[in-house]
């Protein structure tokens, strides 16, 4: 209970800091862009604007959820109300994780903006086909705006951007209990670029296991340091879904939904136990 | 001081509101949530895979991840890695796209090129990057590459129509081949589209039935036609009547299952005609009677099938009276001058006694230049010379001049990137492919050339490309002549007559043939 007052507070306080909505805005005036992509086909189009759109969701909203979290924990330090809060009969681990459960509340209310904005824009091009320049020329002689199509269109793209930016989301998850728990050690400023970093290298975890793979030479150490690198670092590569976002008919073996559902869970365990170190660290740190 | 593992885990007691105990089992708890974890990611990684595997096709896909880094293009690395490839390539088509806009088509193939190796989905890179090749940059040597780059995008497009279709239509429209036009068309008229429809649109199987009867082979045209009329009244019943031509097109379907029986009757008739066999001529034409009969039934009042009932009904009558009018072959006979008008300007003219408004190929390439090609595009594009243009022959003249001294697509490109003329020797080569005629000329001529004839040196009977009309096969028949040129010809000074078969003073008075070809432009991307 004492955790979720905190995040509410967290989230209140995150939701007034002009940072964040400047990046929003950001992110809106780059949505509202891409849509002067029309001179594309429809096809072209969806292809571009869904592509670009995620990865301005996926940067701004590792943008809001790192800048958003490197100061949770600082800020009430340095405005010294963390006393007052931790007076009261209020864990520590409450704290934090209220904090953490605050930063991710912001994160995904932000995401979740981007995300609306993003189905919105992609229902209302969903009123001309997906095709290319062939389909397009022949169809100039007939043009009627096809309501059934076009919701079923409309509703297909709604649920691929869902799934993408679902699974964004729980990538950023991880990130903020990454950020929320290196506040406890770093100044916001290295916190900002130790975490991005992390996020990187995570995203780059692929290249690792091809270098376990390349150790020709044979030495013992390199594959353990490999897998235990490649165990310990987050795999936000696993979270790398656009393509079929993006090109939904190609095929690929796998249930979607289920897999989305997956790296979700994975997300969430991987945040858990960074927030559980963080717990340790924050019960015994100096205030 | 000793470093003491535990002591560094646990603390010591009365520090932090943890107790010792508490703190052994948080500990005990992320020992479980990392064991949950490496679970969960072993049991995502077949997923992982799966979705790699899609990214890259599976021709190109290597088992591990490390063969896979070793393929991976080294502007394609960064992308790849953090996951945004489908978003580089699509900033790299909007690049791409503003140089078609600004005129600068040079950096546009090497970055088509770079942007389908990023992300091999973009059909649409596939579709516009090959039509630049094969029609915009107006470099014949570049075509065979457009079809080349669409195999490339069928290979990693196979459940879509869309690239089979282009490709079908590139050998269609560009390089008149029409077996692998119909090999790409029927591959297309199996897939599905990138919106969900498991049916491609009407046209793929109308262009299917067209490349067939180009190619020859009326019985598999008529079993497309029927089909065709088939699926598109099923979709007609799913989808409600639409008159686009990507709509079910019943009507389409239907006229040109009527027009092709009609022609192979009227066609076959005049063979028999040929042969004196009366009695077969009647029965053609008794045929395409009833066949006029047929449609008159539901539309009673329809023009074009009224006219056609009249003529069959004339042919009849005069069949039954027993008067029949036997057309011999027609003899294809070209005579022509080759005239060098300045270095590099050469002017072909000629008198051929066929129907008007036929079209002539008149080609212009290094000696051997199939042979040569094989050396690779770099050899190619920097020693090989190809132009041609299927000219029309207007009253029985034609009129043709490669200017090898511009460039065609007035791109501010040297004319001898496009035209090295580096060969010794050079092969202009004269050809009338009856395949190639328009339908009104064909119903003089046949589909196959059965209605025409030439000396024998310049008829080329061709067994391999032979059309099958009722079960019978008719080999193609052509007229083709090639003459050899040097490159003194092509490139010396002034001008001369290069070569003439024709009665001097013939070639004097030739007027210009009506521009022969209408490049299809593609909107821009």
């Amino acid at each position: 209970m004492n955790t979720w007052v905190i995040a509410r507070n967290t989230f209140g306080d995150a939701l007034r800091k002009r940072v964040l909505l400047i990046f929003l805005l950001l992110a809106f005036v780059m949505l509202t862009l891409a849509l002067l992509l029309n001179y594309f086909t429809a096809r072209e189009q969806s292809t571009i604007f869904k592509s670009t759109q995620l990865v301005i969701i996926l940067i701004f909203g590792a943008l809001i959820s790192i800048t958003t979290a490197v100061f949770l924990i600082p800020n009430e330090i340095e405005r010294r109300t963390i006393y007052s809060v931790l007076s009261k009969p209020i864990q520590r681990w409450e704290f934090f994780l209220g904090k953490f459960l605050g930063g991710a509340l912001t994160v995904g209310f932000m995401v979740g903006l981007m995300s609306i904005a993003l189905m919105l824009v992609l229902f209302v091009l969903a009123a001309k086909p997906p095709t290319g320049a062939t389909v397009e020329m022949a169809q100039n002689t007939a043009q009627s705006v096809d309501i059934k199509g076009w919701m079923s269109r409309g509703l297909n793209d709604i649920l691929l951007v869902l799934r993408g930016t679902v699974v964004i989301y729980f990538q950023l998850v991880i990130v903020t209990a990454i950020a929320t728990t290196l506040s406890l050690f770093l100044t916001p400023t290295v916190n900002f670029s130790v975490t991005a970093f992390i996020w990187i290298v995570g995203s780059l975890q692929w290249l690792v296991a091809a270098l376990a793979h390349q150790n020709k030479q044979g030495f013992v150490l390199i594959p353990l340091l490999a897998n235990g690198f490649y165990y310990l670092v987050p795999h936000f590569h696993d979270f790398n879904i656009m393509g079929s976002i993006v090109h939904p008919e190609v095929p690929v073996a796998v249930n979607h939904w289920a897999y989305a559902g997956m790296v979700s869970v994975y997300g969430v365990l991987y945040a858990g136990l960074v927030l559980l170190a963080g717990t340790l660290a924050f019960d015994r740190k100096e205030l | 001081m000793a470093f003491s593992l535990s002591k560094w885990a646990l603390g010591t007691e009365g520090r932090g509101q943890f107790s010792m105990d508490q703190r052994k089992k948080v500990w005990g708890l992320i020992a479980l949530v990392f064991a949950a974890n490496v679970a969960m990611s072993i049991a995502i990684k077949p997923g992982h895979e799966e979705y790699r595997k899609a990214e890259v096709p599976s021709t190109d896909y290597k088992t591990t991840e490390a063969d896979r880094l070793r393929g991976t293009p080294f502007q394609a690395l960064l992308a790849t890695a953090l996951g945004v490839r489908e978003v580089l390539a699509s900033l790299m088509w909007v690049r791409a796209d503003d140089y078609f806009h600004r005129g600068q088509y040079r950096p546009i193939i090497q970055m088509i090129h770079q942007i389908t190796t990023i992300d091999p989905h973009q059909i649409d890179v596939y579709a516009t990057g090959a039509w630049h090749m094969a029609y915009n940059f107006m470099d014949k040597r570049l075509i065979e590459d457009g079809v080349k780059f669409l195999d490339d995008g069928c290979r990693n497009n196979r459940t879509v129509y869309d690239l089979f279709f282009e490709k079908g239509y590139m050998h269609y429209d560009k390089t008149k081949d029409f077996p692998k036009a119909v090999e790409a068309y029927r591959e297309s008229s199996r897939k599905g589209t990138t919106g969900g429809d498991t049916v491609p649109p009407s046209y793929v199987r109308h262009q299917l039935a067209h490349a067939l009867e180009k190619m020859g082979d009326i019985d598999q045209a008529l079993t497309q036609w029927e089909d065709n009329l088939r699926v598109g009244r099923e979709q007609e019943k799913l989808k409600g009547t639409s008159f686009g031509p990507a709509g079910p097109n019943v009507q389409a379907a239907r006229h040109n299952l009527y027009i092709t029986a009609r022609r192979r009757n009227e066609r076959l008739a005049a063979m028999a005609e040929r042969q004196k066999n009366a009695a077969e001529a009647l029965r053609l034409w008794q045929a395409n009677l009833d066949l006029a009969n047929d449609w008159l039934r539901d539309e009673p009042r329809h023009g074009d099938i009224l006219k056609d009932r009249t003529v069959a009904d004339a042919q009849v009558a005069r069949l039954k009276s027993g008067k029949i009018v036997p057309l011999d072959p027609a003899k294809i006979d070209v005579r022509f001058t080759v005239t060098r008008m300045q270095p590099r300007e050469i002017q072909v003219t000629g008198h051929v006694d066929v129907l008007n408004l036929s079209r002539i190929r008149v080609q212009l390439e290094d000696e051997g230049y199939d042979q040569l090609k094989l050396k690779g595009f770099d050899y190619k594009m920097s020693n090989l010379s190809r132009e041609y243009e299927n000219v029309s022959i207007n009253k029985g003249v034609f009129k043709y001049t490669f200017k090898l001294n511009k460039d065609p697509a007035d791109m501010g490109r040297p004319p001898e990137e496009i035209y090295p003329l580096k060969s010794d020797r050079y092969t202009l080569m004269l050809e009338y492919n009856p395949r190639l005629q328009a339908a009104f000329i064909q119903d003089r001529y046949g589909w196959n050339g059965e209605g025409l004839t030439a000396d024998q040196q310049y008829l080329v009977e061709d067994e391999p490309r032979a059309g099958v009309v009722e079960g019978k096969r008719y080999p193609l028949r052509l007229f083709r002549r090639q003459v050899t040129l040097t490159r003194e010809d092509l490139t010396g000074p002034g001008k001369k007559v290069i070569f003439t078969n024709e009665a001097p003073g013939a070639a004097a008075d030739i007027p210009p043939s009506p521009q022969p070809t209408i490049e299809k432009l593609k909107p821009a991307p």
